[in-house]
Formats: C-alpha cells, sequence, structure tokens
C-alpha cells in the first residue's frame, strides 16, 4: 500500500516539475509547481514527518506560490514573448551536452554501478520530522546554523530596504 | 549538545559576533542621529572590524572547534579572517570618501560589508555543510546588493541583477551537490563525509563536482568567469574592491578546505580538471585584459588572470603539499594588498558619481598627486610581479611550488602570462606619469590617503621582508591539511 502511494506521488511530483517548465504561460507554471510541492508533501508523510509536510505546503505551496503569482501578475509578460522553440541553438547545444554527459557517465560506470543503493532503507531517528523533533535539533545540534540563518534574513531585509526606499533628496 | 558547551563555543566565535553586532548598532544608530554625527558612523564600523581583528588573532595560538565541530577555528580560518578584515576595514574607509556626495545610505552599506565580511569568516571555518552554506549566502547576498547600490546608474543595477541570477544558479548547484553528498554519506559534516566517501559511488563523484562547481564560480574561474568583467565593472568601486578581494578569498579557503578536509580521495580526478581550469583562467584573463579600454574592467579581468595563478597553487598541493597550500593563502594576502590598493587609488579619483574608470581619467596623474601616483605604481609594479614588491614573492611561492611538485607546464605557462600582463599594467602608468592631463583630480581625502599609505608601504615592505606572514601562511596551511595527513 505504501509503496504503490509512494510510487504515484512521486510520479506527480515529477510531472508536476515537467509541466512547470513546458508551460508557456507563466501562472499555469507556478501552479503547476503547488502539483510538485503538494507530491512532496505527502512523500513526507508517509515518512510519518506530519510536521514537515505540514509546513511544505503551508511556506512552500502556500506563502512561496502567492509571492511568484504576484510577481509574475506584477511582470505583465506576455505568453507569446515565452513560447518556447525547439531550434533554438542553445536548445540544441543543451541537449547534446545532456545527451553526452549521460553516455559518458553510463560508459564509465556500468550500468549496474549506475544506479547504487536499494537495500533495506534505514529507520528513521526518533521524532523524525514531528514538531518535537525539529524544535529539540534546531535548538541543539542545528544551533547554530538556526541563527546564521537569522543573520542571512537581517542582511537580506537591509539591502532589499536600501535598494528599493524612496531616495531622499 | 548542552548549554554549557553551547555558551563556550558562543564565546569562541567572538569575532564574528562582534562583527555582526556592529553591524546591527550601525542600523539602530542610522535613524536616530543627523548631520556630522550620522557622517562618522563609518567608525561603528571600523569599531567592529578592530575588535574582531583583535579577538581573531587569539585563534593563531592554537585549533580549536565550535558547536560540535561544526566550525573549525583553526590557525587557517585565522589567517583568511585576516585578509577579510584587512579588506572590510579598507573598503569601509574608501567608501567613506567615495559613497559621500552622491550615493545616499551609506550605514546601510557599512552593515552590509560588516554582514558579508562575518559570512567569509564562517566560510572559512565551516566543516559541516549547513553552515557553509549560510556562511556562503550571508556573503553573497550582501555582495548582490552592494553591486547594485547605485541606483542612479543602469550598470550597477544591471550588474547588481546578474550577479544575483548568476549568483543564484551556482548557489543552487552548490546546493545540489550539498544534497547528495548528505545522501550519500548521511552526514553533512566534512569529518564523516571523509571517512565514509567512496570513489566508487558515483553519488560521491556527483556531489563533490557539483560542490566544486558552486565554489569555481565564486573563484571566477574559467568557463565560470563571463559575469566577473560586467558585475566588477557595474558595481561601485568600493563594492568592485571588496568584492574582489573578500569573496574570492573566501572561495578559495573553502574550496581548499573542501578538498582536504573533504573528498580528497578524488584529488585524482579533481587536479587534472583543476590544472586545465588554472591555465585557461590565466590565459583568458590576461589576454582579454589587454585589449580593454576601461580601467576598472581591466582590472576584472587581471582578478580572473589572478584566480588562475592562485589555482596554480591549489594544483601544486596536490597529495597535501604544504607549501602548495601555503602558496595560496600567501598569494591571496598578497592580492589583497594590492588590489586593494590598485581599486583604492581609481575610488580616490572618483566623485560625484562620476567613476575614474577611463585611461583618460588618470593621464597626467603624476604632475598634480605625485603621490598617488606613487601609490598606483607600486600597486601595479605588484600586480605585474615586478620585484621588490610583495605580488613579486607571492607569485614566486606559487610558482616554485608548482615547479616542486612536478607541474613544470603550468609554472612556465603562468610565468609567461604574467610576462603578457606586464603589458597592461605598464599602459596604466603610461598614461598616469607620461600622458597630459585632461580631467580635473578631486582634493585631498584624509581616510582614503592614510588607507593608501598603509597599503602601499604594505606592498612595498612585505615584499623586501616577508617577516612573519608567509611562515604564518605555511603554519596555516598545516592545520588545514591535519585531517588528510591523519593527524
Amino acid at each position: 500500500m505504501e509503496t504503490v502511494v509512494f510510487y504515484i506521488f512521486a510520479a506527480l511530483s515529477v510531472a508536476g516539475a515537467l509541466l512547470v517548465i513546458t508551460y508557456n504561460n507563466p501562472v499555469s507554471s507556478a501552479v503547476s509547481l503547488v502539483l510538485t510541492l503538494f507530491s512532496t508533501a505527502v512523500l513526507f508523510v508517509l515518512l510519518l514527518a506530519h510536521f514537515v509536510a505540514a509546513i511544505q505546503i503551508l511556506v512552500y505551496a502556500g506563502a512561496i506560490m502567492i509571492l511568484f503569482l504576484f510577481t509574475v501578475m506584477f511582470l505583465n509578460l506576455h505568453p507569446e514573448a515565452l513560447r518556447f522553440d525547439a531550434r533554438n541553438m542553445a536548445f540544441k547545444v543543451s541537449i547534446f551536452l545532456v545527451v553526452l554527459l549521460f553516455t559518458g557517465y553510463f560508459a564509465a560506470m556500468g550500468f549496474n554501478k549506475a544506479f547504487p543503493g536499494g537495500g533495506a532503507p534505514s529507520p528513521s531517528p526518533e521524532g523524525f520530522g514531528t514538531v518535537e523533533g525539529v524544535g529539540r535539533l534546531l535548538f541543539t545540534g542545528y544551533l547554530l546554523p538556526f541563527e546564521l540563518t537569522s543573520v542571512l534574513i537581517l542582511a537580506a531585509i537591509i539591502g532589499v530596504v536600501a535598494i528599493a526606499k524612496r531616495r531622499e533628496s | 549538545m548542552d548549554l554549557s558547551e553551547v555558551l563556550k563555543s558562543t564565546l569562541l566565535i567572538g569575532p564574528e559576533i562582534s562583527l555582526i553586532v556592529a553591524g546591527i548598532v550601525l542600523m539602530i544608530l542610522d535613524p536616530i542621529t543627523k548631520g556630522e554625527v550620522k557622517k562618522n558612523l563609518f567608525w561603528v564600523a571600523l569599531a567592529g572590524l578592530a575588535l574582531g581583528f583583535i579577538l581573531n588573532l587569539k585563534r593563531f595560538g592554537g585549533d580549536m572547534s565550535a558547536f560540535s565541530g561544526a566550525l573549525s577555528l583553526d590557525q587557517f580560518a585565522a589567517y583568511f579572517n585576516v585578509i577579510f578584515l584587512l579588506g572590510a576595514a579598507v573598503a569601509v574607509v574608501f567608501s567613506k570618501d567615495y559613497l559621500t556626495g552622491f550615493l545616499h545610505y551609506t550605514s546601510e552599506f557599512y552593515a552590509l560589508i560588516l554582514f558579508s565580511t562575518s559570512g567569509m569568516m564562517i566560510l572559512a571555518s565551516a566543516t559541516e555543510f549547513m553552515s557553509l552554506f549560510l556562511g556562503f549566502e550571508i556573503m553573497s547576498i550582501s555582495a548582490y546588493v552592494m553591486s547594485a547600490f547605485n541606483r542612479s546608474s543602469p550598470r550597477s543595477t544591471e550588474a547588481g541583477i546578474k550577479y544575483l541570477v548568476l549568483g543564484g544558479f551556482s548557489s543552487a548547484i552548490l546546493l545540489y551537490g550539498i544534497a547528495l553528498l548528505y545522501g550519500a554519506s548521511g552526514s553533512i559534516y566534512l569529518s564523516e563525509i571523509f571517512k565514509n566517501f567512496d570513489v566508487a559511488n558515483p553519488l560521491f563523484v556527483a556531489g563533490s563536482a557539483l560542490v566544486l562547481v558552486g565554489f569555481l564560480f565564486k573563484i571566477g574561474a574559467f568557463p565560470l568567469h563571463q559575469w566577473v568583467p560586467d558585475v566588477y565593472e557595474g558595481a561601485p568601486m568600493t563594492a568592485t574592491a571588496f568584492m574582489s578581494v573578500g569573496v574570492k578569498a573566501a572561495a578559495f579557503a573553502i574550496l581548499l578546505r573542501v578538498i582536504f578536509e573533504g573528498f580528497y580521495q578524488l584529488q585524482v580526478s579533481i587536479m587534472p580538471v583543476l590544472w586545465i581550469v588554472a591555465i585557461f583562467t590565466m590565459i583568458v584573463g590576461n589576454i582579454a585584459a589587454i585589449t580593454q579600454k576601461s580601467i576598472k574592467r581591466m582590472l576584472a579581468y587581471s582578478s580572473i588572470a589572478h584566480a588562475g595563478y592562485a589555482l596554480v597553487g591549489v594544483v601544486a598541493a596536490y597529495g597535501g603539499k604544504e607549501l602548495g597550500v601555503g602558496s595560496v593563502i600567501y598569494y591571496l594576502f598578497a592580492y589583497t594588498f594590492m588590489n586593494l590598493g590598485a581599486f583604492g587609488v581609481l575610488s580616490y579619483l572618483s566623485r560625484d558619481g562620476h567613476e575614474c574608470e577611463t585611461f583618460e581619467d588618470i593621464a597626467g596623474l603624476w604632475g598634480r598627486r605625485p603621490f598617488l601616483a606613487l601609490a598606483l605604481g607600486i600597486f601595479m609594479f605588484s600586480l605585474a610581479g615586478i620585484p621588490p614588491t610583495i605580488g613579486f614573492f607571492a607569485k614566486y611561492r606559487v610558482f616554485l611550488s608548482a615547479v616542486d611538485a612536478g607541474f613544470y607546464w603550468l609554472a612556465v605557462i603562468g610565468i609567461l602570462s604574467s610576462v603578457v600582463s606586464a603589458y597592461y599594467y605598464l599602459r596604466v602608468l603610461v598614461y598616469a606619469y607620461m600622458k597630459e592631463e585632461t580631467a580635473a583630480f578631486p582634493s585631498f581625502k584624509i581616510g582614503s590617503s592614510v588607507a593608501l599609505v598603509v597599503l602601499s608601504v604594505g606592498t612595498f615592505f612585505l615584499g623586501v621582508f616577508p617577516l612573519d606572514s608567509w611562515d604564518l601562511a605555511i603554519k596555516a596551511a598545516g592545520s588545514v591539511l591535519m585531517a588528510f595527513h591523519g593527524g
């Protein structure tokens, strides 16, 4: 049962990601991203990480997505201008490079070694992805990154204000 | 990690904290002060940097780690911190004279310099990927904003956006690499990745390759150097000066640490790649610099070339050679003096929003401002690697370590391309000393003058008497190679 649910939502999240880059209309792209984010949240639920799943939906599918849509609306993009063109030189070059990379990779590694892993998955640590577990980690093992994040956000806020503030003259 | 360990670790990261606190104090003082007091707020930034410098000196005493091994406060990081703090302090002093008159929000600029510097210091001592990435981002985001700081100039805005978008891509690549390494080893600590590293596992290989690409972007190495000229040319002069020494040195610091503390088993594959990258970086940087009409853009290409010379040292460190690592550290130390000085002279000559960047702008400098011309001469000689300046000794150490490690071609190409570079550095001096003046020069600026005296004396004096700076670089190299040599 779990495996079936996993494969369904894993496939959905990849499909959503593909739709994001194939739609011409940026609003459709942004909404497809919701599909990816929601499917990823379901994968977290399968790991019993309910808190992470809830945050994933609240922050990413909720707040970040609204910001995306706002930005798209402000930019007033014309779908025609964004039309995908397969004759584009850059597109051809990147396809060529991707094929080259993967052929080289499989040639060097051999097919069996190219997909390592398998085996039994290691069990999640106790309290993984719950409010208690995440909170405990934030204030013990990951205290420094947690505090550094606040410095990062402070620097970003100061930067945004300095660039966007109306000039006094 | 219990409370007492948290407190102990917090005390250990005093230098970083003093910079962040100084930045916050600046932002509190800025809105409540007016007039003259507001103009002198840069002293707060300098005080924070000085306090950080003093607290950092203690780290030369011995290697420590903080936050259960997330930060390695060793002599390697301490040496790099000196570079960052020196670069930041000089950038603040130059900015004081440069920004006044045409850019508002100077306090924000100083605060961003402080935050960016704290990010570099975290980055140089990080041994755990989450702190590493956050340090990387604190440094980068502040730098993006600083490049776009001159809003009245479309080029500055373009530089900011270009840097933000491309830098965002490089951060994403770095993060992808970190995720793969975490997936493969189950840990984000460099020491654990080092222990579990398996060359046959493609996740490790792909992860470390992506991580290295992220760092090489910030270094501005070929073929990831395309953003450098545009960003360095568009950004305000002092922001360029700060980025060209600080961000570059920080990226080199973490590159060395990750290679020798994280995935040294991959050295056999990494070093040939870096060998090619180093050669092309030197060639491309030097050839492109020759044709430039703007001094600022020329210095941007020259900074690519200098990244190439430093990469020669990284390759020469193959197999954990102290001489190679030490020469990279020393090279970046030397580069800080001479490059800050070169940009400092240009920012001295810029006024009221007019950037001093073409060759005509400095024509006739010798006749009107002889001391400034003299300083410019010292910096250009040093950048070209002409004795007896610090630039010569740094280059000598790098190429010597390459020869010592058996990379003769690398040294030969390096020396040849550095001969080519003499052409465009000396061309600056031809204009400064032998042409008639075409533009008016600004009046005396006390702060910048003091900073230029310190830098030019340092460039000259450390070239003649390297003193402890070279020995300390070797010791710093020893502390980062400890894990490699099984210490």
